[in-house]
């Protein structure tokens, strides 16, 4: 009962008529309303209807199911609820209780949450999915020191880069203008240093800037670049895998708290089944966005092995600078280290 | 609605406050501090165009940067705007009754102010802490002194609404008894304050649940004295803000969510381009701009019958477009035109009329704030408003020309209409040579729409770069503005730029009540239940958007309305571009519509005519731009006919 979830925070010490009229107004407030015992508002920037929008509603519906209708999912989809970084506020400050992030945002909280999205780091489906289960223990004791419980984390496929002009190879890259994101000085110095002429701005600015020619290339997952439709100023698009994505559904540790401690890891146990149903649908989604893109005249270029073996002299150059700056060492080498792991694994594991 | 300043000095006052540099150490500090960070707002981004057009890739950390500076400018200019006493409010005139009851209702406004900035203040501050992660960094500073402003801001607000609550004689008492109070409905933030700065403190949340149980109780008769407060001069940001934290009150919620929301308006990237561009509009209004627009428009236009009034009409488009939605243009050329057209035989009531109607005209050509704007909340492509507005603004101007024309027809050849020796006949010498004189400042339409058009800048670097070329006309070039006179000019702007902007930062927390109470897609559903035909649909949006435009300002009526009609909007079927200029054409009339548009009042003070005389003079031109916002509303092509054509 939420009730009795509540009923600590009332310390002895303050002064009964007090108390009295507190709880007094509890009982009005939350016992009376006799709705669902606790109501966890939930925030994403998935669409309406998107993936990862269904696999919320069902999982709001299985939390229902479980606690009795004592826990229920509240989803503001669509990113009305704010951005993620603004979601990650309004979760410190207990307006909104749960949120699905992005490493990029996830970095916020813990400046370690970046290190699987490493620039050529993690290079396969495979090896994403092993690593993820590997150091997600990691991440998820460092978001709890800092006030979140994360419940599932599922790949979202990959980033590559698309542009105005074709893309054969690096060459083709350096003479176009390339989007990075809303990056910081270390990110673009890094770029800058590789050959790169970049630009770092808003995601809300780069339609404009790409149809004004400010932009000519940027960095974006499929996806991405399908549903904010770049893509048809960009019909070209390179297959080399810069970096994985993932996402993850946290929730506001004191929240998390005040659910019954016997219903918590069944709900949790539901949240992986979910992570799963997305894992396994990752790659789908990005392989059907550039289905469509195809269909409108997307051009899609090899990843040759000269493009990728360069792209591999440029992070172990340049992109080093972000580790430490951008990025948790201890995150760095904790990934490294189970990327290696599962690169050195007896191939009968397979 | 805005009208002169309720709470605080007189009007009379404040305007002389702003004229003169002095008024104590702290004002010349406050002052100091505006305008520092309204240079700084612009060399920033421009500075940024210079490195990336030079070295490609600009300053890492720009965008940042001129985020939380926008913060600064408007809490700033928000203390500023307090201490004038310049706030925009409704006005009843109450406040301006004899003694006692003048000073009684002077007394509870700024009290009722009192006691809402202190709250503010309160959970700004425990946002600061619970929010802003100490390690976080806004390119090397801080993120935590970046937002430190939100919190101080508010808490310098509340102290200057005491000072002007104090000075009236019943006043003392109320200001105390209203700090006493915003502290104990801000005691939930204090306390979740309190324990991030001693986390070993265990606190007791009885207090705070009795006030939420309180303001659950009270709510309505709470939120019936809120609508009673409008009319004793209270401001609208304190209305509004004080509506939003009782509602998150009374619903259990938080009430740092309304900083944290004042924080997202304000930081979102494409802001910075609100006080930038009111900024450019002020020195050109204080410049003698106007008087060098005049001539060119008169050697262009004023030389057929008519003409003149076409030449007023637009006139006042042009100005209106870059002054924004700041009724600044009757302020600068109402006088001196109104004097041109008498002169050249308009009948008084006539000309008038036409001022205070084109005063509104041209907010839907680039680059007006308000479609700004309305792109920032409705997550629009901003140059695609533009480019939809534009036949629906052309219409709107070439109406009220035409309007102008036929007026002057009507009348016997001969009579005083009849053009005057002055303007005897086109001369494409005078024509030429006005034009000179004015070239830079018809220079700048052209260098905004290159720069912005033209894919060199964005919105917020082209908002710096026609400021610093404003700056540069008026102060270098012409030398209408001196070093000296630019803090007078400073001192005019800085209300309106604080005034709208504190609104805007408010009223975001009462839209995000809305989307926490899911009212927009309750509504949706409510809606598209009752009424199945798009045509009743638009109807009803004209109505509900021309009383929305009655009784509220634009910026507010953009930020309450638009994330609810927008949904609706699609759910009908109505092209996203073509419902922002239904909506900005709607509310372009409010400033018309008595009883309280913004032009009404500013043209009853600027023209010296009593208020109900300007209802009546307004009333012709209103039913004309009611037919052009009809044809808009009924006719979609003619906003999504020039986008399928313009592709960029």
């Amino acid at each position: 009962m939420i009730c009795n979830a509540i009923a600590p925070r009332f310390q002895a010490g303050s002064p009964r008529w007090l108390r009295s009229i507190g709880l007094a107004a509890l009982l009005t407030l939350v016992c009376a309303a006799a709705a669902p015992a606790l109501t966890i508002k939930l925030g994403t920037v998935a669409p309406a209807n998107s993936s990862w929008d269904l696999v919320l509603r069902r999982l709001a519906a299985d939390w229902s199911r479980i606690s009795d209708g004592e826990v229920e999912l509240k989803i503001f989809a669509g990113g009305i609820a704010g951005d993620e970084p603004d979601m990650i506020r309004k979760m410190r400050i207990g307006q909104l209780h749960a949120a699905t992030l992005t490493a990029g945002s996830m970095n916020d909280i813990y400046p370690g949450s970046l290190a699987l999205a490493t620039p050529m780091l993690i290079r396969t489906n495979e090896e994403m999915l092993a690593v993820l289960a590997a150091v997600t223990p990691f991440l998820e004791q460092q978001l709890e020191r800092r006030g979140f419980v994360a419940l599932m984390w599922a790949p979202i496929g990959w980033v590559k880069f698309f542009a105005r002009e074709p893309l054969r190879g690096i060459d083709d890259l350096r003479r176009q203008a390339l989007w990075i994101g809303d990056a910081g000085a270390t990110e673009i110095r890094a770029w800058q240093q590789a050959g790169f002429e970049v630009v770092a701005l808003p995601v809300t600015e780069v339609t404009t800037a790409l149809q004004s020619g400010m932009v000519d290339a940027y960095l974006a997952s499929p996806l991405a670049a399908a549903s904010f439709q770049w893509f048809g100023i960009t019909p070209h698009m390179n297959d080399l895998s810069l970096a994985p994505l993932y996402g993850s559904l946290v929730i506001s540790k004191r929240v998390w708290e005040r659910i019954p401690e016997a219903v918590r890891p069944r709900l949790r146990a539901v949240a992986q089944a979910a992570a799963e149903r997305l894992s396994a649908s990752a790659h789908e989604q990005d392989d059907l966005a550039v289905h469509v893109m195809r269909a409108h005249g997307l051009q899609v270029y090899e990843a040759t092995a000269a493009l990728e073996q360069e792209f591999q002299q440029i992070a172990a150059r340049e992109f080093q600078s972000l580790i430490g700056d951008v990025i948790d060492p201890e995150a760095y080498r904790v990934v490294t280290e189970s990327v290696a792991a599962y690169r050195a694994r007896p191939a009968a594991a397979d | 609605m805005t009208a002169p300043p309720a709470a605080g000095p007189p009007p009379a006052a404040a305007e002389a406050g702003a004229g003169r540099p002095a008024g104590g150490l702290l004002a010349r500090i406050e002052d100091g501090a505006v305008t520092a960070a309204l240079l700084l707002l612009a060399l920033l981004p421009a500075a940024n165009v210079v490195m990336r057009l030079a070295f490609g890739g600009g300053l890492a950390v720009t965008t940042e940067y001129v985020r939380h500076l926008t913060l600064w400018v408007a809490l700033l200019a928000g203390i500023v705007t307090t201490r004038q006493g310049a706030h925009l409010a409704l006005s009843s005139g109450l406040h301006r009754l004899p003694s006692p009851w003048g000073d009684r209702t002077r007394a509870a406004a700024n009290a009722l102010a009192v006691l809402v900035t202190t709250a503010l203040a309160a959970s700004a501050l425990s946002l600061l802490l619970l929010a802003f992660d100490p390690g976080q960094r806004v390119g090397g500073v801080p993120i935590r002194l970046a937002v430190a402003i939100l919190p101080a801001g508010f808490a310098a607000m509340a102290a200057r609404f005491v000072g002007a609550a104090v000075q009236a004689r019943s006043g003392r008492l109320a200001a105390l008894a209203a700090l006493a109070l915003g502290l104990l409905i801000g005691s939930g933030p204090l306390v979740n304050a309190l324990q991030v700065v001693a986390p070993s403190y265990f606190p007791s949340y009885a207090l705070v649940e009795a006030v939420a149980s309180v303001a659950a109780t009270l709510r309505l008769p709470l939120v019936l004295a809120l609508v009673a407060a409008a009319f004793i001069g209270t401001p609208i940001f304190v209305l509004l803000s004080g509506f939003t934290l009782l509602q998150f009150l009374a619903t259990g919620g938080t009430l740092e969510v309304v900083a944290n929301e004042a924080y997202n308006m304000l930081a979102q990237p494409l802001v910075p381009a609100l006080p930038l561009f009111t900024f450019a509009g002020f020195l050109l209004s204080e410049s003698r701009a106007g008087e060098r627009l005049i001539r060119v428009f008169r050697t262009w236009f004023g030389w057929f019958r008519g003409g003149l009034g076409v030449m007023a009409v637009v006139l006042c488009a042009f100005f209106t477009t870059f002054t924004g939605a700041s009724g600044v243009t009757i302020l600068a050329l109402g006088g001196l035109l109104l004097y041109m057209l008498v002169e050249n035989g308009y009948r008084d009531r006539f000309a008038v009329g036409l001022l205070t109607a084109s005063g509104s005209i041209g907010l839907l050509f680039p680059p007006a704030l308000p479609i700004i704007m309305y792109g920032v909340i409705a997550q629009i492509d901003i140059r695609q408003l533009f480019v939809g507005g534009f036949l629906p603004g052309l219409v709107m101007v070439l109406a009220l020309a035409t309007f102008a024309l036929l007026h002057s027809a009507r009348r016997k050849p001969g009579a005083a209409a009849a053009p005057q020796s002055a303007t005897a006949g086109f001369s494409l010498r005078q024509a030429l040579l006005a034009a000179r004189g004015a070239g830079w400042e018809l220079a700048l339409p052209v260098l905004v729409v290159l720069l912005y058009f033209g894919g060199i800048t964005t919105l917020v670097e082209t908002a710096a770069a026609a400021t610093i070329y404003v700056l540069l006309v008026e102060l270098v070039i012409h030398r209408d503005i001196t070093l000296r006179t630019l803090p007078r000019v400073l001192a005019r702007c800085t209300p309106i730029i604080g005034g709208v902007m504190v609104i805007l930062a408010v009223a975001k927390g009462l839209s995000y009540f809305m989307v926490d109470a899911e009212v927009p897609s309750r509504l949706v559903q409510w809606v598209s239940a009752g009424i199945s035909s798009r045509l009743v649909f638009l109807i009803l949006l004209n109505l509900t958007l021309l009383a929305a435009g009655a009784l509220m300002d634009i910026f507010s009526a953009i930020v309450v309305l638009a994330p609810l009609l927008i949904p609706l909007g699609i759910s009908y079927g109505v092209h996203p571009v073509h419902l922002g200029i239904i909506f900005l054409a709607n509310l372009e009339l409010g400033y018309l519509t008595p009883p309280v548009g913004i032009n009404l009042f500013l043209a009853s003070y600027r023209f010296d005519r009593d208020l109900v005389r300007i209802y009546r003079t307004v009333v012709p031109f209103l039913i004309v731009l009611v037919a052009v916002v009809l044809v808009i509303t009924y006719v979609p092509a003619l906003t999504t006919g020039l986008l399928s054509v313009i592709r960029f």
